[in-house]
């Protein structure tokens, strides 16, 4: 499925639209091994934080995938600010962040969800509603949480 | 006379409809697409990109407020909860206090919206159509000596899906592109969708036209460039996309500025048993005892209403995440929802970015903050008289609470990113006066200083219309589209 450009906009607050393209593209073939338009760096961080917010930190690589294999085809403007805040995130404090444990990077993201900094806060929401828009999007976690799906198609 | 009319919302169908019958030779213009009730699969993923401006995440500067707009043929009526309600008498007499808004009588505005309400075929909610959800919002309500009702919609043989805001698929909300446009098109007016109009030609002090391009469904990008000829242009693409429009034709003074955004929270509670609170009529019931609609203030106060929410946008406005995130969503059966309204004052501005897309500024309120606080307890408190076993505050790291809990509020910070803010109701870009100095659109809905456009869409509000704005948008369409007929 092709997405939208107009989905995407420019700033970090912005980037919850990757939710829906996260699951828009969830049936659309893997991306290469290697990342396709992230990097490596900014893709690993990505499945580093997706880890901590997903409901099942398992899924985080299928995530991470989908979200990388989008990008490729869409607006350079949009992955550049994922890649910026992907970057403040990996780079905030002495260990970068996708080196850290699971427990330490949950605490990183808890410390940015409080933030007395508003940036800070800006981009963690936008990840996790990224996260949580995709996974609760998904119809393979309806069952998890009863819902019965749409009533057409 | 051939007139262009820009967007095809409660503002652009209503105008295109009344010129039309009216004998002008109308071309409505409309950057979405024309989505059939075959196309509405309810799908999150498949139709917030659909039907929504920038796929449904639009959102302030700073992040912290999530700003909804159509963008579809019938705009935002395509995707609303379908709430008729005027703009309150209170409100007219202080935009005619204040603002000097002194052209139309109430009687008249009144009247607009009897016409309008009848054309979308607006009725009473029915008893028997609350679901849960709505029944718990009175049930509360009565228990804390909170009054209220069942809204009228403009829904005709609802059947009870749940999902309005992501587009009906059985043309039961009667949406402006299933009424108001339909009589355009008889009319003999000309519709055009996928055209985005990127500029008004301006000689002197007459528009002679508008350019913009075709663009591509799906991605949005642009195709083929067109121009429009025109001897009157009437904006109407919302109070985001109108006011940029005039600043990228080289309208400047008080155009974006007075943005009033009418931020809303939503409140969650945990009930024993099932409420489903997903399926039914999705906003069916309110409790208003807390608003006013005075001279002196215009709307005041805040009001709570009942609502609903698919699982994806579900769990994108919960604040939790990770395990947290699933072990309330595991009792995605057994939530129930209010929003929080509260007015603002006008205060934000829209300006142009140098990508030449939008950039909604906007600062928190004091004064509004409070109100929403209040509101929020008095949704906790309508929940745990209704007997909810926990409520969740809409705020970051803060827990289910308990009945003893509402203490907590007192330390939750109403700032933005920590929690989840939502606009519906975008107004007040352009506003409506008879000072050029301190409006932009004179008392008929002309652009100071330009013969031959208006703007009728909610941009023209001096202060925020309505707990509703789609109605208060088709009173002023129509009030303004009758200068021409």
């Amino acid at each position: 499925m092709r997405l939208t450009r107009r989905q995407l906009m420019l700033g970090c607050g912005a980037v919850g639209a990757l939710g829906a393209v996260a699951l828009a593209v969830g049936h659309a073939p893997m991306a290469a091994l290697d990342s396709p338009f992230l990097g490596t760096s900014p893709r690993r961080t990505l499945e580093s934080v997706l880890e901590v917010l997903l409901p099942v930190p398992e899924d985080a690589a299928r995530v991470a995938a989908n979200v990388d294999a989008f990008l490729v085809t869409d607006d350079p403007a949009l992955g550049a600010e994922l890649r910026l805040a992907l970057g403040v995130v990996e780079h905030w404090g002495f260990v970068r962040f996708s080196r850290r444990d699971l427990g330490d990077r949950r605490e990183v993201l808890r410390a940015m969800e409080s933030s007395s900094l508003g940036l800070r806060r800006q981009i963690f929401q936008a990840l996790r509603r990224l996260a949580l828009f995709s996974w609760f999007a998904d119809p393979a976690s309806w069952e998890t949480v009863g819902y019965d799906g749409p009533w057409v198609g | 006379m051939r007139v262009v009319v820009i967007g095809s919302g409660a503002g652009g169908g209503v105008v295109a409809a009344t010129l039309a019958e009216a004998g002008h030779e109308v071309v409505l213009l409309e950057e979405g697409q024309r989505v059939g009730r075959e196309r509405m699969t309810q799908r999150e993923e498949q139709m917030y990109p659909l039907l929504y401006r920038d796929g449904g995440q639009q959102y302030t500067a700073d992040g912290g407020i999530s700003v909804l707009q159509g963008r579809v043929l019938g705009g935002s009526t395509v995707v609303n909860m379908a709430d008729v309600v005027r703009v309150p008498e209170g409100v007219l007499d202080h935009w005619r206090d204040h603002f000097g808004l002194s052209r139309h009588s109430t009687r008249e505005w009144m009247d607009a919206a009897e016409v309008c309400e009848a054309a979308i075929g607006a009725n009473q909610i029915p008893d028997a159509d609350a679901n849960r959800n709505a029944q718990i919002l009175l049930d509360g309500g009565r228990k804390t000596g909170r009054s209220g009702g069942l809204f009228e919609h403009n829904r005709v043989g609802c059947v009870g899906s749940g999902y309005c805001s992501i587009g009906c698929a059985y043309d039961a909300k009667r949406s402006v592109a299933l009424t108001w446009i339909p009589r355009a098109v008889t009319a003999g007016a000309e519709v055009r969708t996928e055209h985005r109009v990127e500029r008004l030609l301006l000689e002197g002090s007459k528009v002679t036209g508008v350019v913009g391009h075709t663009i591509e469904p799906g991605t949005n990008a642009p195709i083929e460039p067109f121009e429009v000829k025109a001897d009157h242009v009437v904006l109407c693409a919302g109070a985001v996309h109108s006011p940029l429009l005039l600043l990228r034709s080289g309208i400047k003074g008080q155009v974006g500025h007075n943005l009033s955004l009418q931020p809303q929270a939503p409140v969650t509670a945990l009930f024993a048993d099932e409420v489903r609170f997903y399926r039914g009529i999705p906003q069916a019931a309110y409790l208003d005892d807390a608003e006013t609609a005075t001279a002196g203030e215009g709307l005041a106060g805040y009001r709570l209403e009942s609502i609903s929410s698919t699982p994806g946008m579900s769990g994108a406005t919960l604040m939790a995440w990770g395990p947290d995130a699933l072990d309330f969503m595991k009792r995605f059966n057994d939530v129930a929802a209010v929003l929080v309204l509260a007015p603002d004052r006008p205060g934000g501005r829209v300006v142009e970015k140098g990508n030449g897309r939008p950039k909604i500024d906007y600062r928190f309120q004091a004064v509004w903050a409070e109100q929403l606080r209040q509101g929020i307890r008095a949704a906790a408190e309508v929940f745990f008289a209704a007997g909810a076993q926990t409520v969740g505050l809409p705020f970051a790291g803060v827990p289910m609470i308990g009945p003893d809990d509402l203490g907590l509020l007192d330390d939750c910070r109403i700032e933005p990113n920590r929690l989840p803010l939502i606009s519906a109701h975008v107004q007040g870009t352009c506003r409506m006066g008879p000072d050029p100095a301190s409006s932009v659109v004179d008392l008929r809905g002309f652009v100071h200083g330009v013969d031959n456009l208006q703007v009728l869409d909610a941009s023209l509000f001096p202060t925020t219309a309505s707990s509703h704005t789609m109605i208060p948008v088709m009173q002023a369409a129509l009030l303004g589209a009758r200068e021409l007929a």
